[in-house]
Order: structure tokens, then C-alpha cells, then sequence
């Protein structure tokens, strides 16, 4: 939004929450945590082991809590987090290693416990390169804290996450019961070292609303405990030890981003209208269900992208039917009268947890993925139709495929669709039987043949991420090629007009849900196309809303014809800028709730 | 198949068998075999690869013992209800953990 402060206290990462807060640094690092080791005498081996034995009863008593918890909260996937550490509680070889130690080295219960952790971790990690057994350290290490605290809770020395004054708390990573146990009446912001925007802190600092920054890099070893910091959700930066500047900087920022989003709250209800009367559906994109009620809150009419991956990955084996089932359910249902477009399996065999896809792609990209890793393994596909159909019986369900590259794959689709209709009506089985259809474009073949493409399907979904990357050839996750990403690219523009104009001669309504509907200047010029809905970030909605409402049909259109004519992207970006700057200078004094 | 046949052994029972489901011994069949270990409470219940023995009720033996498929292991079984501990593991196992 402005310009970067030329600090060296600094740190960017990826914003994944808004918001401004000013704060005490808690640092929480759990390989500090405070652990009375101690060697103890032989006539205290006894009471060591029975303190022992008393904290491993406890932390399974806050385990199945936690557990209760989150079930009654969200759903038994996210319930199960908890299981393997419930698991490692029962396993008899963390006891009598523990138990050895204390009697033959005279440790106490938690130096012995840390250390017979610590070996098992190790072991783990350095046991496979399969990544979900790999990652399932992070679960003993949080087993081997939890108890040891159990071990030290008489010693007040020993820090624990409750706080007395409002703080922004910096760790590494937060393990999953670290964020459910974090004290919300005081945490005032996370950032972490690690995680993406889809970490455990990220979801819960948004469902929380507060200011949350994700992937800092290394940072904990530079901060002090207690130092004061500015957190910036907006940005994606902490400030540790501000100057005044920056205080009175990241205060005035603070000010106008409340007075800005009360405005665009109000706009919440209002619908998004051109000055003109043309009506365009803002729905978002959605990768978990307890992002719904936030998602609902800024004013999304839909869920225009539901990601179905969730189920499927960081977990061993396939979810089943029924957990398929009783997640759509609840999406389908908290959401209504709206719709919900769900994407059927979006992922490559890879991150399927299960053998579909025994040899490495060396190009998974365009690999065995998503509908092609669907239609060649019609179970798991299948398992997921039946859960969705099932689901839209309660609501307004829609199903989307993806990655479709030419009509063959939809009929096939389609036909796998209408056995398992079939099969429901033989069953007996309720589901929508008007559910409509639809599939991404978001490969250049399947734009350039969108007419044939719309006389199969309901609806269009342009998923522009990856149109841009198939189409341009160019791999954003590498930097030496990220620039060649370009949305307004002649190329992009093209494809998807006439992705638009083949789904309006036919018929049906054309979507799009890639990061391009929340960047006003494309909005603009996809209203101009005739878009119907865009799907985008729950964070973006109100201000596209208002920008909508500010524009007209016939001065969008207008704009959108003449960037066919510009060779360059950057003449077809400095037009629309101009454009939408000389719209904006004539509608100043409008204000942005209006009634129109 | 011969090789799992169920034998006796001094104080008890054993069998060989050949991990044949796809992942081997992951954390979900892992865990699975640990819960029926443990239904055999008067039972000593151990596993054998590569001349490497653990203890079948702790997950992180089993876990460990990083069993492939194709790799086969010794399942013995000492006390009450060996036979029976031993039989149902071996099924277990070439049920291939309900693996689809």
C-alpha cells in the first residue's frame, strides 16, 4: 500500500490475517521450554516414577479433552490431530525407557521423559522420507511438552500460555494444541517462523480476527522476550523495537484501516450492482469449513471455490463416504440459501497418501493429477461423487471439475456422475436432482474450445492461476521466472474473453476464482467481459463490492474494448489505471454506500 | 501359504509372514496392529525383522521396525492365548490392513 520502511528490524512474511496491533514480543519456544532437570537421590526413584505415571494420566486427560473439544467445535478430521499423540501415551516403551532411566541413571521424571522423547523423534524423523510419518515428530515433540509440563506444573518457573497483559506471540511453529490452548482474551497477534497460510495459526487467527503473519524466516533468535513490536497483518511484516516514527506510523495505518473497513462493512448486505443495474455474484474461495462463518461475515454470496484437498492429505488411507459426507453436509448446509461449487479433487497422486501414483512425475504439473488422477482412478473419485450428491440434499450444492483439457474428459466425467445418480435413485437416497455441473478453465486448450466445452456443462469456472501459468509457460514458485506471470498479458486477456463469449452464446454463466478477481484493476475489465460471478479471497469482497458499485456496465465495457487493441501488458496496464483513476476522480464525491 | 503357518515354539507360538499391503507398516496399519496386540494382556507379543525384535504394543517399536512391503517378519506371541494372538496378527496382515 506504501512504502517500505527501511528498517533492519524488519521482517516480512506472507500476511494471512489483517490488522494492525502494537504489542509486547511473547516468545514462545518450546526447545527452551524450562525443564527442572535434576539427578535425584535413590530414595526418590519411587516418587519420580509415580509422578510419572500421574502426568501421562493427565496429559490423556487433556489429550481427550482437547480432542472433545474440537469435535464438538469443527469435525472429527480435525478431532484426530490429537490421535497419534494419544497413541504414543499408551505405547509400554515410553514407559519403561522412562521408567530405566530414572532408576538406573537416578533422573527425574522429566529429564528422563525429555530425553526418551527426544530419541524417539530423532529416530522418527530420521526413519523415512515419507513425510507424513516425518511429520508426525511435530506430534511427539508436543507429547514430550505437554507432559513435562504436567512433570513442572508446581514449579512456577515454568512458563505456560496463559498471559496477564496483551501480547503478540513469535514462535517457530505452532503445533495444533498449542493454538486451541493459547489465551485468546489476550493474544493480540501470531507471527511465526514457518508455516503458510494454511498453518493451524493462520485458520485460527483468522477465525479469531487478529492479525497473523505466517513464514518470517528466522527472526526468534533476534527478538528479545518482552521487547515491544508492531505486527501488520496487511503487509506481512513484524517491527521489533520501534522507533517513534514507526510507532506513530503503524497508529495513524491502524486508525484508517478501522474507519475504512466499518465503511465497507456496511456494504456488507448491499448487493454488487453496477451505477448501471448489472448485477455480479461475489462468492469466495474456500479451503476449510471453519473459515465459513468469517467468509459469510464480509459479505460473500456463495462459496465460489470449496477445495476439497483437506480431507485427503496429512492423514494415512482415504477418507471414506460417510467423513466425505458429514463435512459436505455441514459446508452445504451452513452456507444456504447460498451456493456452494465444490472442486472435486484438485491434487496429484502424490499427496494422496495412498499408492495411486507409485513412480515419480518428473513434471507433476502436468502429470497424473486432479480429474486425469480421477478418471484413472474411478473409486476414489467415485466415493467423492456419491459424498457430494448425497450432500446436495440439504442445500445448494454444485460440482465443479478440474483441470479439464478437452470435452472426452467432461463426457467421461459426466458419465461416471449419472451411474451414481442412478445408483442414488435405485438406493433410494436423496440428492438434488437439478445439482448443476460445471468445469475450470484453466487450460489453454479448454478456453480456446469453451463453445463445444459449454454445451456439456452448466457453468464455467476460470481458474486464472493456472491458465496464466500453462498458457505463459512459466512457473510462479520460480523466482528467475515469476515476472513473466502476468495477468494482464494480451494472451490471458484473449482467453478469457473468449472463454466468456462462447459461455454466453451458449447459454450458461462463467465464473472466475483465481487471485485475479480480488485485484480491482481486473475486476473492472472482467465486469466489462460480462463475468457473472467472481470468487476471491472472503478478505477482498468489500472492496470490490464497492467498486463495483461504483462503476458503470457501459464505462467498464468501454475501457475492456479498447485493450484489445494495446500490444503490451504494460500499456494495457497503464490504461485501465488511467481509466479507473478518471472514473474514480468523477465519482469522488459519491459516497460508497450508495443507493442505487 | 506354508510360510505362515503358525508353529509352537517353548512357551508359546510364531509364524513368518510377508507384509504384502502397499504402504508396509505405516502409521495406520502400524497402529492397527498395535490395538489388536494389545487386546492379548496376558500375552507377550513381539515382532522380528532383520534379526531386530520389538515389543507389538508400542507404536514406536512397530513403527521403527520399518517393515517395507515385501519384507518379512517373525510374530511371536508368549503366554495366555498366544495361539490366538498370533493367528489373528498373521491375518492381519494378509488382509493387507483392509488397503484398497
Amino acid at each position: 500500500m506504501t512504502g517500505e520502511p527501511s528498517t533492519t528490524n524488519a521482517w516480512h512474511g506472507i500476511p494471512v490475517s489483517p490488522g494492525i496491533q502494537i504489542g509486547k514480543l511473547y516468545i514462545y519456544d518450546p526447545a527452551q521450554t524450562t525443564i527442572s532437570r535434576r539427578f535425584i537421590r535413590r530414595d526418590e526413584i519411587e516418587l519420580e516414577k509415580s509422578r510419572l505415571a500421574d502426568a501421562l494420566g493427565k496429559a490423556r486427560e487433556s489429550l481427550l479433552e482437547l480432542r472433545q473439544k474440537v469435535l464438538q467445535s469443527l469435525d472429527e478430521a480435525h478431532a484426530s490431530i490429537f490421535d497419534p499423540q494419544l497413541m504414543l501415551l499408551d505405547d509400554p516403551l515410553l514407559l519403561s525407557r522412562t521408567n530405566e532411566r530414572i532408576e538406573e541413571q537416578q533422573q527425574n521424571a522429566a529429564m528422563a521423559f525429555m530425553s526418551v522423547i527426544q530419541q524417539f523423534a530423532d529416530q522418527f524423523a530420521s526413519l523415512t522420507t515419507d513425510s507424513y510419518i516425518a511429520g508426525r515428530k511435530v506430534d511427539i515433540m508436543d507429547l514430550g511438552k505437554r507432559v513435562s509440563q504436567l512433570l513442572a506444573s508446581s514449579d512456577p518457573e515454568l512458563k505456560t500460555l496463559q498471559f496477564t497483559e496483551d501480547v503478540i506471540v513469535l514462535a517457530s511453529d505452532m503445533s495444533p494444541s498449542d493454538t486451541a490452548q493459547m489465551d485468546h482474551q489476550h493474544v493480540k497477534g501470531f507471527a511465526t517462523e514457518l508455516g503458510g497460510p494454511t498453518s493451524h495459526s493462520a485458520i485460527l487467527a483468522k477465525a479469531l480476527e487478529i492479525p497473523a503473519v505466517v513464514g518470517l524466516g528466522r527472526v526468534l533468535h533476534e527478538a528479545r522476550q518482552g521487547q515491544l513490536a508492531i505486527i501488520d497483518g496487511y503487509e506481512g511484516q513484524i517491527i521489533v523495537d520501534p522507533d517513534s516514527r514507526e510507532l506513530a506510523r503503524a497508529k495513524s495505518r491502524r486508525r484508517r484501516h478501522l474507519v475504512y473497513e466499518r465503511e465497507l462493512q456496511k456494504l456488507r448486505t448491499l448487493p454488487a450492482e453496477t451505477v448501471d443495474g448489472f448485477r455480479v455474484e461475489l462468492s469466495a474461495n474456500v479451503e476449510l469449513p471453519i473459515e465459513i462463518p468469517h467468509v459469510l461475515a464480509h459479505g460473500a454470496e456463495g462459496v465460489g471455490l470449496f477445495r476439497t484437498e483437506f480431507q485427503y492429505m496429512d492423514r494415512a488411507g482415504l477418507p471414506t463416504e460417510e467423513d466425505l459426507f458429514s463435512v459436505y453436509r455441514k459446508v452445504v448446509e451452513s452456507v444456504s440459501p447460498h451456493p456452494v461449487i465444490f472442486r472435486t479433487i484438485d491434487l496429484g497422486g502424490d499427496k494422496l497418501s495412498t499408492n495411486l501414483a507409485p513412480t515419480r512425475e518428473v513434471n507433476p504439473f502436468m502429470g497424473l493429477r486432479a480429474i486425469r488422477l480421477c478418471l484413472a482412478h474411478p473409486g476414489v473419485f467415485k466415493t467423492q461423487i456419491r459424498a457430494l450428491l448425497r450432500a446436495s440434499a440439504y442445500g445448494r450444492a454444485r460440482i465443479m471439475f478440474p483441470m479439464i483439457s478437452s470435452v472426452r474428459e467432461v463426457m467421461q466425467a459426466k458419465a461416471i456422475l449419472e451411474e451414481i445418480c442412478e445408483d442414488l435413485r435405485r438406493e433410494g437416497l436423496p440428492f438434488d436432482e437439478d445439482i448443476q455441473i460445471g468445469i475450470m478453465i484453466e487450460i489453454p486448450s479448454a478456453a480456446v474450445c469453451a463453445d463445444t466445452l459449454a454445451r456439456e456443462v452448466d457453468f464455467f469456472s476460470i481458474g486464472t492461476n493456472d491458465l496464466i501459468q500453462y498458457t505463459l509457460a512459466v512457473d510462479r514458485g520460480n523466482e528467475q521466472v515469476a515476472s513473466l506471470y502476468d495477468p494482464f498479458h494480451p494472451a490471458i486477456l484473449r482467453l478469457i474473453r473468449t472463454t466468456i463469449d462462447a459461455a454466453h452464446r451458449e447459454g450458461i454463466w462463467v465464473g472466475l476464482c483465481g487471485e485475479v478477481a480480488a485485484n480491482p484493476l481486473c475486476a473492472l475489465l472482467l465486469v466489462g467481459l460480462g463475468i457473472n460471478e467472481l470468487s476471491m479471497g472472503a478478505l477482498a469482497i468489500p472492496e470490490i463490492k464497492r467498486l463495483i458499485r461504483g462503476i458503470r456496465l457501459a464505462d467498464a465495457r468501454r475501457i475492456t474494448e479498447e485493450i484489445y487493441s494495446l500490444r503490451t501488458s504494460s500499456d494495457i496496464h497503464a490504461y485501465v489505471r488511467e481509466a479507473y483513476r478518471g472514473i474514480q476522480r468523477q465519482r469522488r464525491k459519491s459516497p460508497i454506500v450508495g443507493t442505487s | 501359504m506354508t510360510l505362515s503357518k503358525v508353529q509352537n515354539t517353548d512357551c508359546g507360538h510364531c509364524a513368518r509372514v510377508v507384509i504384502c499391503n502397499g504402504l508396509g507398516l505405516h502409521l495406520r496399519p502400524a497402529s492397527q496392529l498395535v490395538k489388536l496386540a494389545s487386546k492379548f494382556e496376558q500375552c507377550e507379543v513381539t515382532l522380528t525383522k532383520n534379526g531386530q525384535t520389538i515389543n507389538a504394543k508400542s507404536i514406536m517399536g512397530v513403527i521403527m521396525l520399518a517393515a517395507e512391503q515385501g519384507s518379512e517378519i517373525l510374530i511371536e506371541a508368549r503366554g495366555d492365548g498366544s495361539a490366538d494372538a498370533v493367528s489373528s496378527l498373521v491375518a492381519m496382515v494378509e488382509s493387507g490392513f483392509g488397503e484398497t
